[in-house]
Protein backbone atom coordinates (compact mmCIF):
# COMPACT_ATOMS: atom_id res chain seq x y z
CA UNK A 1 0.00 0.00 0.00
CA UNK A 2 1.68 3.23 -0.91
CA UNK A 3 2.04 6.14 1.65
CA UNK A 4 -0.66 8.82 2.02
CA UNK A 5 0.74 12.39 1.20
CA UNK A 6 -1.65 15.34 1.89
CA UNK A 7 -0.62 18.70 0.39
CA UNK A 8 -1.93 22.10 1.32
CA UNK A 9 -1.65 24.89 -0.86
CA UNK A 10 -2.97 28.57 -1.48
CA UNK A 11 -3.31 30.07 -4.91
CA UNK A 12 -1.67 33.51 -4.47
CA UNK A 13 1.29 32.16 -3.62
CA UNK A 14 4.14 32.12 -5.17
CA UNK A 15 6.30 29.33 -3.81
CA UNK A 16 3.34 27.00 -4.05
CA UNK A 17 3.09 27.57 -7.69
CA UNK A 18 6.58 27.02 -8.56
CA UNK A 19 6.59 24.22 -6.19
CA UNK A 20 3.65 22.58 -7.86
CA UNK A 21 4.88 20.41 -11.10
CA UNK A 22 7.70 19.00 -8.10
CA UNK A 23 5.02 17.92 -6.32
CA UNK A 24 3.36 16.28 -9.28
CA UNK A 25 6.18 14.20 -10.19
CA UNK A 26 6.11 12.38 -6.95
CA UNK A 27 2.34 10.73 -7.72
CA UNK A 28 4.57 9.30 -10.90
CA UNK A 29 7.46 8.55 -9.01
CA UNK A 30 5.88 7.22 -5.96
CA UNK A 31 2.55 5.94 -7.41
CA UNK A 32 0.49 7.64 -5.15
CA UNK A 33 -2.66 10.31 -5.15
CA UNK A 34 -1.96 13.41 -3.26
CA UNK A 35 -4.50 14.37 -1.28
CA UNK A 36 -4.86 18.35 -1.89
CA UNK A 37 -6.11 20.87 0.42
CA UNK A 38 -6.59 24.49 0.42
CA UNK A 39 -4.52 26.61 3.11
CA UNK A 40 -5.90 30.32 2.44
CA UNK A 41 -3.36 32.20 3.76
CA UNK A 42 -3.72 35.77 5.53
CA UNK A 43 -0.70 37.58 4.02
CA UNK A 44 -1.63 40.78 5.58
CA UNK A 45 -1.82 39.65 8.91
CA UNK A 46 1.86 38.99 8.83
CA UNK A 47 3.53 41.09 5.95
CA UNK A 48 1.26 43.75 5.84
CA UNK A 49 -0.79 44.96 2.76
CA UNK A 50 -0.39 47.22 -0.24
CA UNK A 51 -1.73 47.92 -3.83
CA UNK A 52 -0.42 48.86 -7.25
CA UNK A 53 -1.79 50.06 -10.30
CA UNK A 54 -1.68 48.95 -13.54
CA UNK A 55 1.83 51.04 -13.76
CA UNK A 56 3.50 49.35 -10.80
CA UNK A 57 3.23 52.36 -8.73
CA UNK A 58 1.87 51.98 -4.81
CA UNK A 59 -1.14 53.42 -4.50
CA UNK A 60 -1.63 51.59 -0.54
CA UNK A 61 0.25 50.01 1.82
CA UNK A 62 0.72 49.16 5.17
CA UNK A 63 3.81 47.39 5.01
CA UNK A 64 6.75 48.80 6.98
CA UNK A 65 10.33 48.90 4.52
CA UNK A 66 11.34 45.96 6.27
CA UNK A 67 8.25 43.80 5.11
CA UNK A 68 8.48 45.59 1.64
CA UNK A 69 11.92 44.06 1.55
CA UNK A 70 11.06 40.55 2.37
CA UNK A 71 8.24 40.90 0.02
CA UNK A 72 10.56 41.85 -2.73
CA UNK A 73 13.37 39.50 -2.42
CA UNK A 74 10.25 36.31 -1.96
CA UNK A 75 9.16 37.94 -5.77
CA UNK A 76 12.68 38.05 -6.78
CA UNK A 77 13.30 34.37 -5.70
CA UNK A 78 9.98 32.72 -7.18
CA UNK A 79 11.01 34.33 -10.34
CA UNK A 80 14.31 32.71 -10.59
CA UNK A 81 12.55 29.49 -10.64
CA UNK A 82 9.52 29.86 -12.00
CA UNK A 83 12.10 31.46 -15.38
CA UNK A 84 13.94 28.26 -14.99
CA UNK A 85 10.47 26.15 -15.61
CA UNK A 86 9.15 28.61 -18.41
CA UNK A 87 6.54 29.83 -15.81
CA UNK A 88 4.51 33.20 -15.97
CA UNK A 89 4.55 34.50 -12.78
CA UNK A 90 3.63 38.39 -12.47
CA UNK A 91 3.70 40.10 -9.19
CA UNK A 92 0.25 40.50 -7.58
CA UNK A 93 -0.94 44.23 -7.84
CA UNK A 94 -2.67 43.52 -3.92
CA UNK A 95 -3.22 41.00 -1.29
CA UNK A 96 -5.97 38.88 -3.18
CA UNK A 97 -8.76 36.70 -1.16
CA UNK A 98 -8.45 33.31 -2.62
CA UNK A 99 -10.50 31.60 -0.15
CA UNK A 100 -13.73 31.57 -3.22
CA UNK A 101 -10.53 29.46 -5.35
CA UNK A 102 -9.85 27.21 -2.21
CA UNK A 103 -13.55 26.53 -2.23
CA UNK A 104 -13.31 25.87 -6.05
CA UNK A 105 -10.31 23.49 -5.04
CA UNK A 106 -12.85 21.22 -2.87
CA UNK A 107 -15.80 21.23 -5.07
CA UNK A 108 -13.04 19.75 -8.04
CA UNK A 109 -12.21 17.34 -5.58
CA UNK A 110 -15.41 15.89 -5.08
CA UNK A 111 -15.10 15.79 -9.26
CA UNK A 112 -12.43 13.51 -9.74
CA UNK A 113 -8.48 13.70 -10.49
CA UNK A 114 -8.39 14.60 -13.90
CA UNK A 115 -11.14 17.33 -12.95
CA UNK A 116 -8.93 18.19 -9.78
CA UNK A 117 -5.56 18.50 -12.09
CA UNK A 118 -6.80 20.90 -14.41
CA UNK A 119 -8.36 23.02 -11.80
CA UNK A 120 -5.16 23.26 -10.12
CA UNK A 121 -2.79 23.92 -13.36
CA UNK A 122 -5.29 26.16 -14.86
CA UNK A 123 -6.16 28.67 -12.36
CA UNK A 124 -2.48 28.76 -11.09
CA UNK A 125 -1.63 29.46 -14.64
CA UNK A 126 -3.95 32.04 -15.53
CA UNK A 127 -3.58 33.66 -11.96
CA UNK A 128 -0.10 34.46 -12.51
CA UNK A 129 -0.64 35.98 -15.84
CA UNK A 130 -2.60 38.37 -14.18
CA UNK A 131 -5.43 36.47 -15.80
CA UNK A 132 -7.96 35.47 -13.27
CA UNK A 133 -10.29 37.42 -10.71
CA UNK A 134 -10.03 34.96 -8.06
CA UNK A 135 -12.77 36.59 -5.99
CA UNK A 136 -14.67 36.60 -8.13
CA UNK A 137 -17.26 33.54 -8.02
CA UNK A 138 -18.26 33.28 -11.92
CA UNK A 139 -14.56 33.00 -12.84
CA UNK A 140 -14.65 30.52 -10.59
CA UNK A 141 -17.68 28.49 -11.79
CA UNK A 142 -15.95 29.31 -15.66
CA UNK A 143 -12.85 27.66 -14.39
CA UNK A 144 -14.58 24.39 -13.05
CA UNK A 145 -16.36 24.65 -16.13
CA UNK A 146 -13.38 24.57 -17.88
CA UNK A 147 -11.30 22.04 -16.08
CA UNK A 148 -14.42 19.86 -16.60
CA UNK A 149 -16.13 20.11 -13.98
CA UNK A 150 -20.02 19.97 -13.75
CA UNK A 151 -20.20 23.60 -11.71
CA UNK A 152 -24.32 23.02 -11.41
CA UNK A 153 -24.78 23.56 -7.96
CA UNK A 154 -21.12 25.30 -7.30
CA UNK A 155 -22.84 29.04 -6.27
CA UNK A 156 -25.39 27.30 -3.78
CA UNK A 157 -22.19 25.53 -2.26
CA UNK A 158 -20.01 28.33 -2.27
CA UNK A 159 -22.30 30.35 -0.06
CA UNK A 160 -23.55 27.20 2.29
CA UNK A 161 -21.49 24.23 2.81
CA UNK A 162 -18.38 24.74 0.93
CA UNK A 163 -17.69 28.35 2.66
CA UNK A 164 -18.66 26.03 5.91
CA UNK A 165 -16.22 23.81 5.43
CA UNK A 166 -13.44 26.04 4.03
CA UNK A 167 -13.72 27.79 7.00
CA UNK A 168 -13.70 25.00 9.59
CA UNK A 169 -10.64 23.31 7.23
CA UNK A 170 -8.59 26.63 7.56
CA UNK A 171 -9.11 26.26 11.75
CA UNK A 172 -8.36 22.53 11.84
CA UNK A 173 -5.13 23.12 9.81
CA UNK A 174 -3.63 25.72 12.06
CA UNK A 175 -4.38 23.64 14.95
CA UNK A 176 -2.82 20.89 13.17
CA UNK A 177 0.05 23.19 13.01
CA UNK A 178 0.46 23.77 9.23
CA UNK A 179 0.71 27.94 8.57
CA UNK A 180 2.36 28.04 5.11
CA UNK A 181 2.01 26.59 1.71
CA UNK A 182 3.37 24.49 -0.05
CA UNK A 183 3.34 22.15 3.13
CA UNK A 184 3.24 18.09 2.34
CA UNK A 185 2.22 15.86 5.56
CA UNK A 186 3.24 12.38 5.80
CA UNK A 187 1.95 10.08 8.46
CA UNK A 188 1.40 13.30 10.43
CA UNK A 189 5.00 14.80 9.77
CA UNK A 190 4.56 17.78 8.24
CA UNK A 191 7.11 19.56 6.03
CA UNK A 192 6.69 23.29 4.90
CA UNK A 193 8.39 25.11 1.81
CA UNK A 194 9.25 22.72 -1.66
CA UNK A 195 12.81 23.15 -0.01
CA UNK A 196 11.71 20.20 1.72
CA UNK A 197 11.13 18.12 -1.32
CA UNK A 198 14.01 15.77 -0.64
CA UNK A 199 13.23 14.86 2.75
CA UNK A 200 9.50 14.53 1.25
CA UNK A 201 11.25 12.23 -1.59
CA UNK A 202 13.27 10.14 1.49
CA UNK A 203 10.08 9.70 3.77
CA UNK A 204 8.45 8.38 0.78
CA UNK A 205 11.19 6.23 0.04
CA UNK A 206 10.92 4.43 3.80
CA UNK A 207 13.13 6.75 5.07
CA UNK A 208 16.24 4.80 3.93
CA UNK A 209 20.03 6.28 5.04
CA UNK A 210 20.47 9.63 6.69
CA UNK A 211 17.66 12.36 6.78
CA UNK A 212 18.93 14.82 3.84
CA UNK A 213 19.20 18.05 4.47
CA UNK A 214 17.10 21.17 2.29
CA UNK A 215 17.55 21.75 -1.10
CA UNK A 216 15.47 22.68 -3.68
CA UNK A 217 14.12 19.73 -5.96
CA UNK A 218 16.11 19.29 -9.16
CA UNK A 219 14.28 16.65 -10.45
CA UNK A 220 12.47 18.81 -12.66
CA UNK A 221 15.48 20.61 -14.41
CA UNK A 222 16.38 17.70 -15.81
CA UNK A 223 13.07 17.65 -17.99
CA UNK A 224 12.36 20.36 -20.83
CA UNK A 225 10.18 23.82 -19.06
CA UNK A 226 6.84 23.43 -19.09
CA UNK A 227 4.40 24.76 -21.89
CA UNK B 1 32.89 38.13 -4.79
CA UNK B 2 30.69 36.69 -2.90
CA UNK B 3 29.09 38.30 0.70
CA UNK B 4 28.21 35.57 3.49
CA UNK B 5 25.25 36.51 6.36
CA UNK B 6 25.73 34.31 9.13
CA UNK B 7 24.31 34.14 12.64
CA UNK B 8 26.39 31.98 14.76
CA UNK B 9 23.26 31.29 17.13
CA UNK B 10 21.28 29.58 14.28
CA UNK B 11 21.72 25.72 13.17
CA UNK B 12 21.31 26.85 9.27
CA UNK B 13 24.29 28.88 9.28
CA UNK B 14 26.05 25.63 10.83
CA UNK B 15 24.47 23.29 8.28
CA UNK B 16 25.25 25.51 5.49
CA UNK B 17 29.15 25.25 6.54
CA UNK B 18 29.63 21.91 4.93
CA UNK B 19 27.92 21.96 1.73
CA UNK B 20 29.77 25.49 1.18
CA UNK B 21 32.98 24.03 1.87
CA UNK B 22 32.37 21.87 -0.68
CA UNK B 23 31.11 24.28 -3.31
CA UNK B 24 34.25 26.38 -3.10
CA UNK B 25 36.41 23.71 -3.54
CA UNK B 26 35.07 22.59 -6.47
CA UNK B 27 35.10 26.32 -7.67
CA UNK B 28 37.66 26.57 -6.45
CA UNK B 29 37.45 29.47 -4.22
CA UNK B 30 39.24 30.28 -0.92
CA UNK B 31 36.76 30.45 1.93
CA UNK B 32 39.44 32.82 3.21
CA UNK B 33 39.75 34.62 0.42
CA UNK B 34 39.03 38.73 0.23
CA UNK B 35 36.99 37.81 -2.13
CA UNK B 36 34.61 36.16 0.32
CA UNK B 37 33.18 38.62 2.65
CA UNK B 38 32.03 37.31 5.80
CA UNK B 39 28.94 39.33 7.41
CA UNK B 40 26.94 39.03 10.65
CA UNK B 41 23.09 39.01 10.24
CA UNK B 42 20.52 38.88 13.73
CA UNK B 43 17.33 39.34 10.88
CA UNK B 44 15.10 36.89 9.86
CA UNK B 45 11.42 36.89 8.21
CA UNK B 46 10.14 35.97 11.36
CA UNK B 47 11.45 39.51 12.46
CA UNK B 48 10.06 41.24 10.29
CA UNK B 49 6.22 39.85 9.90
CA UNK B 50 4.06 41.02 12.21
CA UNK B 51 1.33 43.54 13.11
CA UNK B 52 1.48 47.14 11.59
CA UNK B 53 -0.63 48.47 14.22
CA UNK B 54 -0.52 51.81 15.65
CA UNK B 55 -0.59 51.75 19.94
CA UNK B 56 -4.32 51.56 21.00
CA UNK B 57 -5.49 50.77 17.48
CA UNK B 58 -7.69 46.92 17.68
CA UNK B 59 -6.12 44.14 15.84
CA UNK B 60 -9.21 42.18 14.27
CA UNK B 61 -6.85 39.65 13.58
CA UNK B 62 -5.30 39.07 17.24
CA UNK B 63 -6.64 35.42 17.48
CA UNK B 64 -5.46 34.31 13.93
CA UNK B 65 -2.35 36.18 14.75
CA UNK B 66 -1.41 34.18 17.65
CA UNK B 67 -2.96 30.75 16.35
CA UNK B 68 -0.47 30.67 12.93
CA UNK B 69 2.68 32.16 15.34
CA UNK B 70 1.51 28.54 17.35
CA UNK B 71 2.06 26.27 14.52
CA UNK B 72 4.79 28.53 13.23
CA UNK B 73 6.59 27.67 16.56
CA UNK B 74 5.66 24.08 16.28
CA UNK B 75 6.69 23.33 13.32
CA UNK B 76 9.97 25.46 14.11
CA UNK B 77 10.97 23.10 17.35
CA UNK B 78 10.21 19.90 14.64
CA UNK B 79 12.72 21.56 12.20
CA UNK B 80 15.16 22.14 15.01
CA UNK B 81 14.81 18.93 15.42
CA UNK B 82 15.78 17.51 12.35
CA UNK B 83 18.16 20.18 11.67
CA UNK B 84 20.03 18.56 15.04
CA UNK B 85 19.55 15.15 13.61
CA UNK B 86 21.38 16.19 10.63
CA UNK B 87 24.17 17.91 13.02
CA UNK B 88 24.43 14.89 15.50
CA UNK B 89 23.67 16.77 18.25
CA UNK B 90 20.76 16.67 20.84
CA UNK B 91 17.51 18.71 20.14
CA UNK B 92 18.67 20.46 23.72
CA UNK B 93 21.49 21.59 22.12
CA UNK B 94 20.15 23.32 19.37
CA UNK B 95 17.60 24.68 21.40
CA UNK B 96 19.89 26.21 23.48
CA UNK B 97 19.47 30.00 23.45
CA UNK B 98 22.59 32.02 22.86
CA UNK B 99 23.13 35.79 22.27
CA UNK B 100 24.34 36.00 18.82
CA UNK B 101 25.88 39.59 19.57
CA UNK B 102 28.97 38.77 21.47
Amino acid sequence: MSARLEVYIDFKSPYAFIAKDATYQLEQDFGLEIDWYPLTLNIGSYLGTAKKDDSGQVTESSRSPRQWLAVKYAYKDARRYAELRGLTLKGTQKIWDSSLSAIGLLWAKRHGRVCLKHYIDDTYDRFWKRALDIEDSQVIVAQLQVSGCDAEGFEEYLAGEGRDDHDRLQEEILDRGYYGVPTYVIDGESYFGRQHLPRVRWHLEGKTGPLPDVAYDSILHQSSPAS
Amino acid sequence: MITLYINFSELPSWLMLAPLKDLFEKAPTDLASPEVIWKPMLGSLGSVAGSNLKPGEDDPLVIYRARRADARHRAAKRENERMCEILGIKPEQGERKINPLY
